[in-house]
């Protein structure tokens, strides 16, 4: 304890430890009206303002980067979602990796195959060639700056990949067993996807199964036994989107207000986002 | 039957139809009327129910939702209610007001309110007249007659008698929940109707307290949702549903729903306290930062009286790093909650560290209030 203590001091005056008090922050939410919505609040006390953008295809946003898709523009915005870059970008869908800090994210166009870094800075980058993917993307996450993971539909069945950004190489594949969209997959790993009229919360330890494929890195020993989670919803999931850093906003059939999702721990918490109504 | 346009009022904004986004018609093929018009229902014979249905356009520019959509007027009733739908632009939706004249002669007066979340509150007046022999189902006792000469068995008009109803919250009503409101009665309902659900508060205000309409976009109407009634059922609906998500807020208060007909007649009402409380944490984060970490603290205090905070490290290994850190954040919590209209708060703490900051493996953080402390540990 001793030794911690000189390694590691923390300064306690309050001229070196600042604190700050503001409303709390969850995000962003896209509306079916296509309006892209902050989201302020907690769990049970959410709240989506007004719509910072319209004609939204996809998005998703992290605690300090937002990307939004447009019918054919890519759109760098910031955590309060003020408009930082814009680049065209193909018609049609697309899905997103952002990590939970930080000025850079990923696309992935499912009309091209593109999968890019984008950023603040840089015109967005080609990762890697699309047909070395050998699928279609249905989720991507990105645990670390140099690293993107992606779930991709393959016909023998899904398989988790896991790619260098630096040269784009495909450094593990891991097949995944009753997986499919829709999904979302987590920075440490962790795979949310759809089961009939509930979720499934599969942590990276549980995902692993059947034989490995052909240039697949054996995958790390298991710690502990790790167990999938399952969760009921009042109706079938149809999307989920990366609301912030830690929620997930889930979208469901019935046509009811999304909810909000956030893992935490072995336990999962859950409620509707509210939209302030406001005209377009 | 086609309600005859009777007068357009200067007042009220009325007379300005190319600037409404939400039009309504009389159908089929009827007028237009504007805010402020008189809705004419024509001479109907006495006791005699008369449906006319009226079409409600969204005519843009951008989309909309129907808040609140109320008749009143004791000859005047509503079918089943649109309120809290969502309307595209192009899109319609039509709904029914039964007009049923009590006495012959004299025209009824009634009022028809149409609101949406993006615009202020449409008014109508409702009016009609009734002609021939009562049914003596429908007979209004009138003061003009000499009680010696009226029959002993002169029936007086029957209105319904409704059950006993109970406003409901599951789960319970506590700070930071988001519960379901159902209004049950005690036996099945009489007849259909419609009317309101209004939620007061005393203490506390708080803007992220309200109802959650179970639309797409779960548009959030603070204070007052409609609700329709059904012969049969012991359960009031909303928008279809037997019940209606309501999101609590973070401050303390008592809140007293209250369910009404559109005659004003009293349903049911009541009370729930949202009592102090140990501040909420809902969500630590711990991560790295320029020249040391940042801690992060979302939850809320329902007292709003947050004040001292403490913050105590352990290492990867779970082994506590020195003593627990204190804050004292009086000031910075006096000076936001007064700015903002609820107990909800999103706290950012940076500390310098010396040493090597990957050493660090979590943080517990207490926060105190009024109530005492409360302790989470990040995540």
């Amino acid at each position: 304890m001793t030794r911690r203590l000189v390694a590691f001091s923390l300064y306690l005056t309050a001229a070196l430890a600042q604190t700050a008090v503001q409303a709390p922050g969850a995000g962003c939410v896209r509306g079916v009206d296509g309006g892209l919505r902050p989201v302020h609040g907690i769990t049970g006390a959410l709240l989506a303002s007004a719509p910072a953008t319209w004609s939204v295809v996809a998005a998703a946003c992290s605690d300090s980067l937002a990307l939004v898709k447009t019918s054919g523009s890519l759109e760098v915005r910031d955590g309060g979602l003020a408009l930082l870059a814009r680049w065209d970008a193909p018609a049609g869908a697309a899905l997103f990796a952002l990590p939970r800090g930080g000025q850079t994210g990923f696309v992935y166009y499912p009309a091209t195959g593109q999968l890019l870094q984008v950023g603040v800075q840089q015109a967005p980058r080609a990762v890697l060639d699309p047909q070395s993917l050998g699928g279609t993307v249905l989720a991507m996450a990105s645990p670390d700056a140099l690293h993107l993971m992606a779930v991709v539909a393959d016909t023998p069945g899904p398989r988790l990949v896991r790619i260098s950004t630096v040269d784009g190489t495909i450094e593990s594949q891991t097949p995944l067993e009753d997986v499919a969209a829709p999904l979302a997959l987590l920075s440490d790993g962790t795979i949310v996807f759809a089961d009939g009229s509930g979720l499934v919360i599969r942590p990276p330890g549980a995902a692993v199964a059947g034989m490995a494929l052909p240039k697949i890195r054996p995958m790390p020993p298991r710690r502990g036994i790790v167990t999938e989670r399952r969760m009921a919803l009042p109706a079938t999931a149809v999307s989920i989107d990366q609301m912030s850093g830690v929620w997930l906003a889930v979208r469901l059939a019935d046509g009811s207000a999304p909810l909000a999702l956030r893992l935490e721990g072995a336990s999962q918490r859950t409620c509707r986002i509210p939209t302030m109504e406001t005209a377009q | 039957m086609i309600p005859r346009l009777l007068l357009c009022s200067l007042l009220a904004g009325g007379c300005a139809l190319a600037q409404q986004q939400l039009v309504l018609k009389a159908l089929p093929a009827g007028p237009g009327y504007e805010p402020g018009q008189t809705i004419d229902f024509g001479t109907v014979a006495v006791g005699t129910p008369t449906n006319v249905t009226f079409q409600l356009v969204n005519n843009g520019p951008g989309r909309l939702v129907l808040t609140r959509l109320r008749v009143d007027g004791a000859a005047f009733q509503l079918g089943r209610t649109p309120a809290g739908l969502a309307l595209a632009v192009g899109q319609s939706v039509e709904f029914t007001i039964t007009f049923t004249p009590l006495t012959a002669g004299a025209a009824r007066l009634g009022e028809l309110w149409i609101q949406t979340a993006a615009q202020p509150q449409a008014e109508y007046d409702l009016t009609g007249a009734g002609e021939g022999q009562a049914d003596v189902a429908f007979v209004e006792p009138r003061s003009e007659d000499a009680p010696a000469a009226a029959p002993a068995a002169t029936p007086t008009p029957t209105a319904p008698v409704w059950p006993k109803g109970n406003i409901l919250a599951q789960p319970a009503l506590a700070s930071g929940e988001q519960s379901i409101i159902s209004i049950q009665f005690e036996s099945p309902l009489p007849v259909d109707g419609a009317g309101t659900l209004t939620m007061d508060h005393t203490g506390g205000g708080d803007t992220q307290r309200g109802f959650i309409l179970p639309d797409a976009n779960g548009t959030f109407v603070p204070s007052q949702v409609s609700f329709t009634l059904t012969a049969g059922e012991s359960v009031a609906r909303f928008m279809g549903h037997p019940g209606i998500v309501f999101q609590t807020g973070t401050t303390a208060a008592t809140l007293t729903f209250t369910a009404t007909l559109g005659d004003k007649t009293q349903l049911a009402s009541q009370s729930f306290t949202l009592g102090p409380t140990l501040v909420v944490i809902d969500l630590v984060l711990l991560e790295a930062a320029t020249s040391g970490v940042l801690v992060t603290v979302d939850g809320y205090d329902n007292t709003r009286t947050a004040s001292a905070l403490s913050f105590t490290f352990y290492d990867t290994t779970n082994h506590q790093i020195g003593p627990p850190i204190l804050v004292d954040a009086t000031a910075q919590f006096q000076s936001y909650f007064p700015n903002v209209g609820t107990g909800a708060f999103g706290l950012k703490q940076a500390f310098n560290v010396t040493g090597d900051v990957s050493t660090i493996g979590s943080v517990a953080v207490s926060v105190t209030n009024s109530q005492g402390s409360s302790v989470k540990m990040s995540q």
